[in-house]
């Protein structure tokens, strides 16, 4: 006999925790992530042979196993059995795996949960809007007694959620009841076991399940917005005698070969969606690849997806993921494969010019302002949309003349003859020579030093961001030099290009390794190149000068308060909204600029806590997805829109971009609000600025000296404050002067 | 007058259970503490029962993660109660619930939760203890007041 279990929403759990805190008895654990990718770890490493025991226990037991390779083959076998009977099929990604093969052989199919039944119109859409909680995790599991004599005349069909190898036990989750009340109707219960949900044993199974209602909980919430079952489908079948028969099907249909190459970590995905959560392009997931980003992934891998485009490689599925598969990175991978495999086409190409920022950025730069005018000319937009692919009713970025490294160079050219230093060395050894020749770690100079890598951004369109890094580093004794650079690869890299990505990476590797094998820290202020240099480095170009360098960089908020010396003036402390750019979520330094603001200045940042702005890098430029990312976005707009901000900030030059774009309001980098006002607190770095023929960096250094100083800070969007929208006007003079020295 | 609240003291619950068969018998007309809309949790060994009941939270939780609002505010009472002809029996209520009022009830599979029987809750008539009470909140405090105040003096 085959022991079921069902794991769904029961009060139990919190009735003994509210209990408790009461009376101050124990309170139970929460899941042990730790354990659980242990657990998932030996299903994969013994794959074949848990499926071998899984059979045999089946065996012992009376229970009929059919072994599948395809969704074909399962298909066809459960047509055979169902013989001419409705499946009723309960919710879950292997059941969408096998439903259009079902349909496809003339099986009536009748959906007890997902797609296909009543549609509901909920009120959230994403994770953002849900209610704020703590969710309590109230769910218990329970053997089902499916010893029921009165049945229907209907085939259910099941997606199990974990399996004991040892004994066969099935284990089942449900938050409604449709699984529950299929179990007890159906005259035919067939279990589809995808070969990835066998566990060791009962324990191993039983944390599955466990684990699988934890970290799903969200999803459901999303999901019922899309929809949900009203009354039960199940009434309408005629009532048969006798009990139920139950037989399993054993699913592959390539998820073997996924422990063969890169994947494997699919294999270890428990199915709890928990992807789904914070994923902002879900809702407009359809078809096969619908029930979760993991889906849309793997259904692209099995041949039943034909298109990855909606993934912005955000990183917040890897964030959300209990166990931690990196999922940008292997849909990043697939791009890769396809580009291999089957060319590039028009659109591989539009995706590759798109993804070469830098080249990009270089020739925008050069030929500023008349480029920044170029969307006003007549074929302009058709141009756009028709040849880039890019939507007309955008607006890019304003690229400036006066790039961030011009700027460097005219400060430094006065104290040292070379604009391009190379790695400083070490004080009294080795003056003459570089330090990337030396190639090792030198001792530690009297100054500490920084190498910034400042990326596309603030060097062509925002140097600003640049110049107030360089000031705030220098203000607190660091010794700052510019690396040789080149685009950190992200944004080839998230269309698929690793290989030119790969290019990027090795210069900025090799350059960077050698700054930091002579004792220097990177630092960077872009989310996107942090994330390349401290995470997607090290694990798409494996090496040793990789992760070193990946050790050692920094992204500025977090290096400065580390420092813990910068002390700024906290005279003007104005209302701040700041936007979370994704990247710096899925790298774990959610709060840092904010603490860095607060700190520091003592200011009142509030966090606009709506996710995705929906620009991501060039996803939202993109004609073909331009609804969707004003869509994604709406929840910041109008997040920014509600409350009674003086400033909006955020760290990321493209949700700048997006955030602009929805709102109409200027939005600037917390490192230049910060700027600012430690310059004013920093006296002893102004003379410098005194008799410097060098108009630029005066300019930075003029709020220092300015007169009136109260309440100048931040200012847009109100009396006397530029048009919010930049332009190349505005770019073309600093915006010190514009807003705070006027 | 202001609104009157099922008011806990688990101090004094002996475990009984009559409020469970008495909730059970008003809801459903039948003795099963099973399907009552409150439970006593109980630790035998330690002779600790606490009774577990809708605090009829000002935020509930069981409100805000209804997808179909099927669960508002009773005008009279006060009590939240769910709309049956909106409930689409999803259960996040009963995930949400952080002391695990809302049941699942074990024969209609339905969600369930105290409505406070209308005003006048059966489960309180039936406790002989004084564990339950139905009172109005300002009551819980004076209540608590004089109890500390007691202790300061040297009582009980």
């Amino acid at each position: 006999m085959l022991s079921i279990y069902l794991r769904e929403p029961c009060n139990e759990p919190a009735r003994w925790r509210a209990a408790a805190t009461l009376t101050r008895q124990a309170r139970p654990a929460s899941p042990d992530r730790a354990r659980l990718a242990h657990d998932r770890d030996h299903a994969a490493a013994h794959a074949d042979q848990l499926a071998a025991r899984l059979v045999a226990s089946l065996a012992e037991r009376g229970i009929p196993v059919t072994r599948a390779c395809t969704a074909g083959a399962a298909a066809d076998h459960i047509t055979r059995r169902a013989g001419g009977t409705t499946v009723a099929i309960t919710g879950g990604a292997v059941l969408a795996e096998l439903s259009p093969a079902l349909a496809e052989r003339g099986v009536e199919i009748v959906p007890t949960y997902g797609p296909g039944a009543t549609a509901f119109q909920g009120r959230h859409q994403r994770f953002w809007q849900l209610p704020p909680r703590e969710l309590p995790i109230n769910w218990r599991t329970q053997a089902v007694d499916a010893d029921c004599r009165e049945r229907r005349d209907v085939v259910g069909l099941f997606g199990a959620n974990a399996v004991s190898a040892a004994t066969g036990s099935i284990y089942l989750v449900q938050h409604s009841n449709n699984i529950g009340d299929l179990l007890r109707a159906a005259r035919l219960l067939i279990f589809v076991v995808g070969i990835d949900k066998i566990t060791a044993d009962d324990a191993a199974a039983r944390r599955q399940a466990e684990a699988v209602s934890a970290f799903g909980t969200d999803t459901v919430l999303l999901d019922l917005s899309r929809t949900a079952p009203v009354g039960s489908p199940l009434d309408r079948f005629p009532v048969v005698p006798g009990p139920a028969a139950t037989e399993v099907v054993l699913l592959d249909n390539g998820r073997l070969d996924l422990l063969k190459d890169q994947y494997r970590s699919l294999f270890t995905c428990i199915g709890c969606r928990a992807c789904a959560t914070r994923c902002p392009t879900y809702p407009f997931f359809r078809g096969p690849g619908g029930w979760s980003p993991k889906d849309y992934l793997w259904s692209h891998l099995r041949g039943d997806n034909p298109s990855l485009d909606l993934c912005t490689l955000c990183g917040n599925c890897e964030v959300d993921c209990p166990l931690d598969i990196p999922l940008p990175e292997l849909i990043a991978r697939r791009r890769a494969d396809v580009i291999r495999t089957r060319g590039r086409g028009l659109s591989g190409w539009r995706r590759r010019v798109q993804g070469d920022v830098e080249h990009l950025c270089k020739i925008f730069s050069a030929t500023a302002p008349v480029s920044n005018r170029a969307p006003e000319m007549p074929l302009a937009p058709a141009v756009m949309e028709k040849v880039f692919g890019l939507s007309a009713q955008r607006r890019l970025p304003v690229f400036r003349k006066d790039t961030f490294e011009r700027w460097y160079a005219e400060k430094t050219g006065e104290k040292e003859p070379s604009p391009q230093p190379a790695p400083a060395s070490v004080a009294g050894e080795g003056e003459e020579t570089p330090a990337r020749e030396r190639g090792q770690v030198g001792q530690r100079g009297a100054r500490r030093r920084v190498v910034y890598y400042f990326g596309c951004f603030a060097n062509y369109n925002n140097p600003e961001v640049g110049q107030a890094a360089v000031e705030i580093l220098e203000a607190l004794g660091y010794e700052v030099t510019l690396p040789t650079w080149r685009c950190c690869g992200i944004p080839l890299y998230a269309k698929g290009e690793i290989a030119a990505a790969r290019q990027l990476a090795s210069t900025n590797i090799a350059s960077l390794a050698a700054y930091v094998g002579s004792g220097y820290e990177v630092v960077t202020t872009c989310p996107s190149c942090q994330l390349a240099l401290a995470r997607d480095y090290p694990r798409l170009f494996p090496s040793e000068p990789a992760e070193r360098v990946a050790a050692h960089t920094h992204f500025l908020s977090r290096f400065l308060l580390d420092d813990g010396r910068l002390q700024a003036r906290a005279a003007e402390t104005p209302r701040a909204a700041y936007h979370l750019p994704c990247h710096l979520r899925a790298q774990g330094l959610d709060g840092d600029s904010i603490q860095l603001l607060e700190q520091t200045l003592g200011m009142d940042v509030t966090n606009l806590g709506r996710g995705c702005c929906g620009l991501s890098g060039t996803f939202g430029l993109e004609r073909a997805h331009y609804a969707e990312s004003m869509d994604i976005g709406a929840g910041v707009f109008g997040a920014v829109g509600q409350g009674d901000f003086d400033v909006v900030l955020t760290d990321c030059g493209a949700c700048k971009l997006q955030i602009e774009h929805g709102t109409g309001r200027k939005v600037m980098h917390p490192l230049e609000v910060l700027c600012r006002a430690a310059l004013r607190a920093r006296e002893e770095i102004r003379p410098r600025a005194a008799g410097n023929p060098n108009g630029r960096a005066a300019a930075v250094l003029a709020p220092a000296r300015g007169g009136p100083r109260g309440a100048r800070i931040g200012l847009a969007g109100r009396s006397g404050a530029p048009s919010p929208t930049p332009s190349a006007g505005d770019a073309a003079e600093h915006p010190c002067r514009q807003k705070y020295c006027a | 007058m202001t609104r009157r609240i099922l008011a806990v003291d688990h101090s004094r619950c002996t475990g009984c259970r009559l409020c469970e068969i008495a909730c059970s018998l008003h809801q459903d007309g039948v003795a099963n503490p099973a399907a009552a809309r409150l439970a006593i949790v109980r630790w035998d060994e330690d002779g600790v029962h606490v009774p577990a009941v809708c605090q009829q939270c000002d935020v509930a939780m069981c409100e805000q993660v209804c997808q179909p609002s099927a669960i508002s505010r009773h005008a009279g009472t006060g009590a939240l109660t769910v709309d049956y002809g909106r409930c689409i029996g999803c259960r996040m209520c009963v995930i949400g619930c952080p002391y695990g009022a809302m049941s699942v009830h074990p024969i209609s599979r339905q969600v369930t939760k105290c409505d406070l029987c209308g005003g006048d809750p059966r489960c309180v008539r039936f406790c002989e203890t004084g564990a339950l009470r139905f009172i109005e909140p300002e009551a819980v405090a004076f209540g608590k007041r004089v109890a500390t105040a007691r202790t300061l003096l040297g009582g009980a």
